[in-house]
């Protein structure tokens, strides 16, 4: 029997008893668009994060921070002996900034190095645009590492000062917009160490897009950040200072320049694509788990598919005995229900990846406009023609898995017996 | 000869419980010869046409079609030799009730792997051949007694065997049927030169053929010639 034959069979065969067909098909469904959407979240949230982020960390960068034991001290282990460069780790973040211009110069003499700067904390207090009104700003981030999605202008310099990249989000308070906005000067004002309250000018160079990690966010020059935080009378002592390498690019082996770093003292690297990394993992253990119900719906599914054909080979002992006295090969027998059961797992995953397309789009459809809605971009189910392809093809193997056991009872039937039984 | 059979024996189950349904039976057929076996239930003669037919192994002894020993043919080749070379007649008809009468009688070539427009063609001339071409897309289930064992026949021909077992091919048609189908399968040996094996209890079709065995607790005897 060829190939084709033997499809086309088992898809006739399949549609004999419809009702149990269809339940079986049901079961194979539900798993199949359980795992479709999962797998749609997975897609859309990466898809999201890589739009966000993919891009945000520029390579070759490192934030380099004591490497503290978590161990706490006291209790029942009692005192422990002194060492500078083995601290338990302190709850004061203050206290726990420890790295000094020492640590600068140790991370400067690593190998390939560009700079080495520590991170400054500064507060500020307002901000004043074009339109002489002051708006409260708490916050402003010294640039680093970022690559920021910007709707105008250029990026950050580390030799820029008072240079400031504005989020797109504040320019309109502020008396102005993206196009005209580079170049136009904004007052930043903080509080010094003894209280007073110092204004300063700043050159808008840039204008940044809204962006889950970077919105409502000032980036400001390194070196007006350090005049800041001087200003307000940081010690000389730093929670982290930021590596920069020579050359590197989206192909480095950020692994070796990461040994590097800590091997140049008691330090731990963790370099920005790193932690974008880590966020993508975690999403990715999510949706992973998600797909887990996906996978045991299936399993219960796969039970079904037995069952059902099962009873199939039971029903058709008489025309399996037929076909292999007229001269069917057992490896053919075999394949009528082995294809049988795929073609299962074909019209149950086909119909339950045609239901989760259009599910997708209605989840989407409500999902901008309620929850996402802050979310710019961000579209929560992505069934992409590829992972579609993958639950199919998934599905199709559970389902031929399911029907070996059905399949080999056909393929072993004799056909003596089975021609005589009623 | 087109079948022979030597010393076989065949035994079912084993130890106290065992059943010799076989015992020594030599046996041969020549080409386009029709040959009846005759014998009460449980006397082995379906036994016999089984292991002719390749359908089961005997315990000892050897059988060959066309000199070929089936001992030394894989099961493969044996479901090739039943494919290509044996067509088969059962008397429950054993036709699939669901499908059309011309998708019955193509089975065997679709196993054959014979493609699509071949065997629509052949399946035809099959049912041409016993009349049955106004039936051919009518279900298998929605016909008489004997049309049913007509596309039987239809079936068994389709495939241009060497020979044809017919098991009680006419044990459950009317007498006017059964005629029918007898004059048939007669007709397909003369005609066509195929070899006709049918096991039968009934006297008068064994007759019609050209020679005669009784099976008698697995030994078979052949009638003298009158």
């Amino acid at each position: 029997m060829k190939i084709l034959d033997i499809a086309l069979t088992a898809n006739r065969n399949l549609w004999r008893s419809k009702l149990r067909t269809m339940l079986t098909i049901l079961a194979i469904f539900i798993g199949g668009f359980t795992l479709t959407l999962t797998t749609a979240l997975n897609t859309g949230a990466s898809q999201y994060l890589d739009r966000q982020l993919g891009n945000i960390a520029v390579p070759g960068i490192f934030e380099v921070t004591p490497k503290v034991d978590f161990n706490p001290v006291g209790g029942d282990d009692g005192l422990r002996e002194y060492d500078p460069d083995n601290k338990p780790a302190s709850f004061d973040s203050f206290y726990s900034a420890s790295m000094t211009q020492e640590d600068i110069d140790k991370v400067k003499k690593v190998e390939g190095i560009e700079s080495v700067v520590p991170m400054y904390q500064v507060a500020s207090e307002y901000i004043i645009g074009t339109t002489g009104k002051k708006f409260a700003l708490n916050m402003v981030q010294q640039n680093f590492g970022l690559n920021l999605d910007l709707a105008s202008g250029r990026h950050l310099k580390a030799n820029d000062t008072a240079s400031v990249v504005m989020p797109e989000g504040y320019l309109q308070a502020l008396g102005m917009d993206a196009q005209h906005a580079i170049n136009n000067k904004v007052t930043i004002a903080y509080k010094d160490r003894t209280g007073k309250v110092i204004e300063r000018q700043f050159t808008i160079v840039g204008v940044a897009r809204k962006a889950i990690v970077t919105t409502g966010t000032v980036h400001m020059d390194v070196n007006s950040v350090k005049t800041m935080a001087e200003d307000q009378g940081q010690p000389e002592r730093y929670l982290e200072l930021i590596a920069t390498f020579k050359d590197a690019n989206e192909s480095t082996d950020e692994s070796a320049l990461k040994a590097r770093l800590e091997g140049a003292g008691t330090y731990t690297a963790t370099s920005f694509k790193e932690s974008i990394g880590t966020l993508t993992t975690v999403v990715g253990a999510i949706t992973a788990a998600l797909n887990v119900v996906g996978i045991i719906a299936l399993l219960a599914a796969s039970f079904g598919i037995i069952n059902t054909l099962l009873m199939s080979v039971y029903e058709r002992t008489q025309e399996i005995g037929l076909m292999k006295a007229l001269g069917m090969r057992r490896g053919k027998v075999f394949l009528l229900f082995a294809f049988e059961a795929a073609l299962v797992g074909f019209w149950g995953s086909v119909v339950a990846v045609g239901a989760a397309i259009g599910a997708s789009a209605l989840i989407n459809n409500y999902a901008s406009a309620n929850f996402l809605k802050d979310f710019e971009g961000f579209t929560l189910l992505v069934v992409n023609p590829g992972g579609a392809l993958f639950v199919i093809g998934l599905i199709m193997l559970i389902a031929f898995v399911a029907g070996t056991l059905p399949a080999i009872k056909a393929s072993r039937l004799n056909p003596i017996e089975a021609l005589r039984s009623e | 000869m087109i079948l022979q059979a030597k010393n076989i024996t065949k035994i079912y189950g084993k130890g106290q419980t065992a059943f010799v349904a076989l015992d020594r039976v030599s046996f041969s057929v020549a080409r386009g010869e029709s040959v009846a076996i005759i014998g009460k239930s449980g006397s082995g003669k379906s036994t016999l046409m089984h292991v002719l037919a390749a359908l089961d192994r005997v315990n000892s002894g050897t059988i060959a079609c066309n000199s070929k020993d089936y001992e030394s043919l894989r099961a493969s080749q044996l479901d090739g030799l039943r494919s290509k070379h044996f067509g088969f007649i059962f008397q429950q008809f054993f036709l699939n009730g669901r499908e059309t009468v011309l998708e019955n009688v193509l089975l065997p070539l679709k196993i054959a792997g014979v493609g699509y427009g071949a065997r629509k063609k052949r399946a035809l001339a099959a049912l041409e051949a016993v009349d049955l071409t106004d039936k051919k897309n009518n279900r298998a289930t929605d016909l008489s007694g004997g049309q049913k064992q007509r596309a039987a026949i239809a079936r068994a021909l389709v495939n241009d065997p060497e020979v044809i077992f017919a098991d009680e091919p006419t044990g459950n048609l009317d007498s006017e049927n059964g005629a029918r189908v007898e004059e048939l399968l007669f007709s397909l040996n003369r005609k066509k030169g195929i070899t006709l094996i049918i096991v039968t209890h009934d006297d008068d079709l064994a007759k019609k053929c050209d020679r005669q065995f009784y099976m008698k607790d697995g030994q078979l005897t052949e009638a003298k010639k009158k």
